[in-house]
């Protein structure tokens, strides 16, 4: 028989993750929700009227990664061609393609090749040639060896020559005046080397050339429950971060970033999975070790449409290998984890993603696992725990949910219709019944699948960023 | 554990507080919904009996009793005030000129202005904020007004104070006008581009003449308390609108700057200025600067003012710094002579033949020295450059 | 009275209300023209194909789809080869204009403008007829 201390004691540790992990998503959405309002009526005051009659703004960069997306890619440059901002130019990195994207951007857009005069500040596979139309003097496509996203975005930043640079994914659809809301965060905020957007999911809108006409929810349970999702953990979630000014995540489907700050930390990481998450911790560290007065921001207003996976494997996937970069990244950076040097960040943001994100899961599968002994093993069930750890990580966990939704409705009115918010209330019960459980799984799957590889490319891991340091 | 009555409540009043937030959601759904229809379809009909009336009021005499009898129209309601400002934003943005001008007797109208005066003397920094976007737009403000506007733009909160600043720039006070400016410039928490925004309002062109702008912009330049990151883009600004009349002064003051790490940004900005504003006189001190500084940000600077400023001279400088200088230095070398006619061709054909004669020699050594490899490669990159970047009807006698 | 566009039709493509009423109201004033207007590229298109209006008026900037490609696409349909197309937009740099013109379009107008100037424009544009 177990020692009844050590049984109290896995109870306890149990209730109380949970307690805190719903806790911290609260007061975050709860903040963010109070900080959105006053950002969203606050903002005439910075919108820029003066600025585009003079050229004393700052220029921007699109930069779209391409890898076998023949089907969309016309479509999406073409959206991108649209947007309103007086001096924007769109780079297309085609990364290697095995279909025909290039051939799809030549032919429609009547590319020639060309030849550009650049330097490579940082690395990447060899391009193979540079392409651009006199009809669209602000379109480039970049056509390269494959060499993976972060590769892409490195050859991308070679060639830009902007102040900013926008990184998106080649499928998702931006606002139209997305850049003018983007530079609004830059004349607020002085030093700003990084932002990061709002990034929706966009399966179930009605969209007309490649413009939301209408916002509904996804029709599939997949769709619905990332829905729910994105706007508790990666909406108000990370306006939350933003508020306590300290945002760990930018998606790698949306971020604009201050160019020669990113070529300052050495551009992006090619050898690692979480390319996104592991530039803002460089960025982090780089300007808090040199002093710099530096910000980060989450915008909670421009928008990216982003399309979510709809069948099981391929988010699966996605999620385990989101794990692996969180956990990569964190790896990289072990050295800012509850190191003063490094405030907030250091202190308290990567402790709670390490302990509650990255091992969380191995908690939580921990817990259904204890739960299932206890119900199996006679003489060990005890209803009190039960009825807490249902309380404490089911109910509190759909409260969260709950009020996320509504405080989306509040903030925001994203969606269209009632009907939306409605489907979007019951999947936010779900969520917490039966997704998150999955979800924790893929997620633990992730870190196993972290460890199991990092001998594998372990010595690729020290050739990377930690060789500065020495 | 606790027991099991403590857990049984636990899980029925989160259960409840779940229930009550539900039917709060839905609840809050339903109804603000029905109110965003409702007043989404009052201010269609708003927008449809007020538009036709401005149209008239902007095509005909628009006298002040004509701009009374529209005003006359709307109920003192915050809905139907903000919704008529709407419009009239809208319009002032569509029109110009005369027409423009006659959109100020309806927003400078009484009801307007005193219900924007109570936000600006009210606490809350929401009102506030409100009270400076529409001042911003008024050309009249009074003393009181003014006075307000000031203290608020002395706020701790930057956006309160960029607000306020903003606001007097629509004063007809030169001196309220540049003081609020200067006053703000001074804060260490504001953004480049947030200067900017302020010029282009300080900037009336339709009160001041540029001369009397260009003086008003010129005590900035000599306040201890600005940062030269910020006089730099005065500087610019001044340049952007091609103050010519400033360009004496600016390489006087570029003169007496000593270099140091914290001024680089604005002796950077100046030789950019002189170079846009063609000084001529700028060359030698520009050429020095080139020579004898290593920071490539400011050398770059002086790169494009030589070039801008043109002449055999300069460009014979620019053509020697070819393999002395970095990569983004070189390009924009190159970029300058490619496109600089006759004369720069003649530079880098010249610059082509001595460097194939220097390959040469060098690939006919047994033992070639190390750090002529860099050299090498400088050249090698350079004649790439100059390869891709020569406009294509343009050809190299040497190339 | 300028009785040119008396009985014709116009065609008003411009996603702002304020501006696509105030042009409507001039050009019915001035010339009694049959004016009609709509916010969206896409529906204005079909209207253009289907009645082909002496004169489109035509803003850049318009969700559905935007004022050059459509402006490419009125050329490319014979039976609006002799309609005028004026383009009025807040995009004042030198490289659109010129694209506008590139892409045949009669006149350009920049926003701000001033409805007598505007009328000006319209009406030397349709003498030349």
């Amino acid at each position: 028989m177990l020692d009844i201390n050590v049984i109290n004691f896995i109870e306890w540790g149990i209730i109380g993750y949970f307690l805190i992990f719903n806790s911290v998503y609260l007061l975050l959405v709860i903040s963010a929700l109070l900080y959105v309002r006053k950002q969203l009526l606050q903002n005439e005051v910075v919108k820029p009227s003066g600025l585009f009659k003079s050229n004393l703004y700052k220029t921007i960069s699109i930069l779209v990664p391409a890898y076998n997306e023949s089907s969309n890619i016309t479509e999406s440059v073409e959206s991108l061609l649209k947007l309103e901002y007086p001096d924007h130019e769109i780079i297309v990195i085609n990364d290697g393609s095995s279909d025909d994207t290039l051939e799809q951007l030549i032919s429609y857009f009547d590319l020639e090749k060309t030849d550009l005069f650049y330097e490579e500040t940082v690395e990447h596979q060899t391009i193979r040639g540079i392409y651009k139309t006199p009809e669209f003097p602000i379109l480039t496509v970049i056509d390269k060896e494959n060499g993976g996203k972060a590769d892409a975005l490195n050859a991308g930043l070679n060639v830009s020559e902007s102040d900013l640079v926008c990184s998106i994914d080649a499928d998702s659809i931006l606002e139209q005046d997305v850049l003018k809301k983007l530079i609004q965060t830059f004349i607020q905020h002085k030093n700003t080397v990084a932002a990061g957007g709002i990034v929706r999911v966009i399966n179930g809108c009605t969209i007309r050339n490649r413009e939301i006409e209408e916002v509904h929810v996804p029709d599939t349970l997949l769709g619905r429950l990332q829905s729910v999702e994105y706007i508790r953990a990666f909406l108000f979630g990370r306006v939350g971060w933003d508020y306590l000014n300290s945002l760990m995540i930018i998606s790698g489907a949306f971020g604009i970033f201050d160019r020669k700050a990113v070529l300052e930390v050495g551009g992006y990481l090619t050898d690692t999975v979480g390319e996104d998450i592991e530039l803002i911790l460089r960025l982090h560290r780089h300007n808090m070790e040199e002093g710099h007065d530096y910000k980060i921001r989450f915008l909670p207003e421009p928008i990216c449409w982003t399309e979510v996976p709809n069948d099981y494997t391929s988010l699966r996937n996605q999620r385990n290998r989101w794990h692996r970069g969180l956990a990569d990244s964190i790896w990289r950076h072990k050295k800012m984890l509850f190191n003063p040097t490094y405030g907030y960040i250091g202190m308290l943001v990567i402790p709670f993603f390490l302990f509650f994100e990255l091992l969380g899961p191995i908690i939580q599968i921990g817990s259904y696992a204890y739960l299932l002994a206890i119900i199996l093993i006679p003489g060990l069930f005890n209803t009190s725990f039960v009825l807490l750890f249902l309380a404490a990580s089911i109910i509190y966990g759909m409260i969260v949910s709950l009020i996320a939704i509504l405080a989306e409705e509040i903030a925001f009115k994203t969606y269209s219709s009632y009907k939306d918010i409605l489907v979007l209330t019951l999947y936010s019960f779900l969520e917490n019944l039966g997704y998150r459980q999955i979800h924790a799984w893929w997620q633990l799957s992730g870190l196993i699948d972290f460890f199991k590889g990092k001998k594998s490319w372990g010595k690729i891991v020290r050739a990377g960023f930690d060789q500065e340091e020495s | 554990m606790p027991s099991l009555n403590i857990s049984y409540t636990t899980v029925l009043v989160l259960v409840g507080l779940l229930g009550l937030i539900f039917l709060f959601l839905l609840g809050y759904t339903l109804w603000t919904r029905a109110k965003k229809r409702y007043w989404q379809r009052y201010k269609q009909r708003f927008r449809d009996y007020f538009l036709p009336m401005l149209f008239e009021f902007v095509e005909g005499q628009s006298t002040r009793s004509d701009a009374d009898k529209i005003i006359r129209k709307l109920t003192k309601r915050t809905k139907d005030l903000s919704y008529f400002l709407e419009l009239l934003d809208e319009m002032n943005n569509l029109l110009k000129g005369q027409d423009r001008a006659k959109l100020d007797l309806l927003i400078e109208q009484e009801l307007f202005f005193k219900f924007y005066r109570e936000k600006l003397f009210s606490f809350s920094k929401q009102n506030q904020l409100l009270a400076c976007v529409y001042f911003e737009n008024n050309s009249s403000i009074t003393d009181r007004i003014g006075a307000r506007l000031i203290s608020i733009s002395k706020s701790g909160n930057l956006k309160l104070a960029y607000g306020a600043t903003k606001a007097l720039q629509s004063s007809k006070n030169m001196t309220i006008r540049r003081n609020a400016l200067i006053r703000f410039l001074k804060r260490d928490d504001i953004s480049d581009l947030m200067v900017s925004e302020l010029l282009h309002y300080f900037n009336d062109e339709d009160c001041w003449n540029q001369l009397e702008i260009s003086q008003g912009l010129k005590e900035i330049f000599f306040d201890k308390d600005i940062l030269p990151a910020k006089k730099r883009i005065v500087v610019l600004y001044l340049a952007y609108k091609n103050h010519f009349e400033m360009g004496v002064f600016l390489l006087q003051y570029l003169e007496k700057l000593q270099y140091s790490v914290s001024k680089a940004p604005l002796i950077s900005g100046l030789i950019e200025a002189l170079g846009k504003l063609h000084v001529k006189e700028a060359a030698p001190l520009i050429r020095e600067y080139m020579s004898s500084n290593r920071d490539n940000s400011l050398r770059l600077k002086c790169v494009e003012a030589l070039g801008q400023l043109g002449g055999e001279e300069n460009l014979t400088f620019l053509a020697h710094q070819l393999l002395k200088s970095d990569f983004s230095l070189r390009k924009k070398i190159i970029q300058i002579l490619t496109q600089n006619t006759d004369e720069g061709i003649r530079l880098i054909n010249r610059f082509l033949i001595a460097n194939r004669k220097f390959v040469i020699h060098f690939k006919q050594q047994d033992n070639p020295p190390d750090e002529l490899e860099h050299v090498l490669r400088n050249i090698y990159s350079t004649a790439r450059g100059i390869q891709i970047m020569l406009p294509k009807n343009r050809s190299l006698a040497h190339a | 009275m300028d009785e040119s566009l008396n009985n014709n039709s116009v065609l008003v493509i411009d996603d702002d209300e304020v501006t696509r009423k105030l042009i409507q109201r001039l050009l019915e004033r001035e010339f009694k023209a049959q004016v009609t207007a709509f916010g969206n590229g896409l529906e204005g298109l079909e209207y253009a194909r289907e009645h082909q209006p002496t004169l489109i008026i035509l803003d850049l900037m318009l969700p559905g789809m935007n004022g050059f490609d459509i402006l490419k696409e009125l050329r490319k349909d014979r039976l609006l080869k002799e309609s005028k197309v004026i383009l009025v937009s807040a995009k004042s740099r030198s490289e659109d204009i010129e694209r506008g013109f590139d892409l045949s379009a009669d006149e350009y107008v920049t926003k701000p403008f001033q409805p007598k100037e505007f009328l000006a424009r319209v009406r030397k544009l349709l003498e030349q007829n």
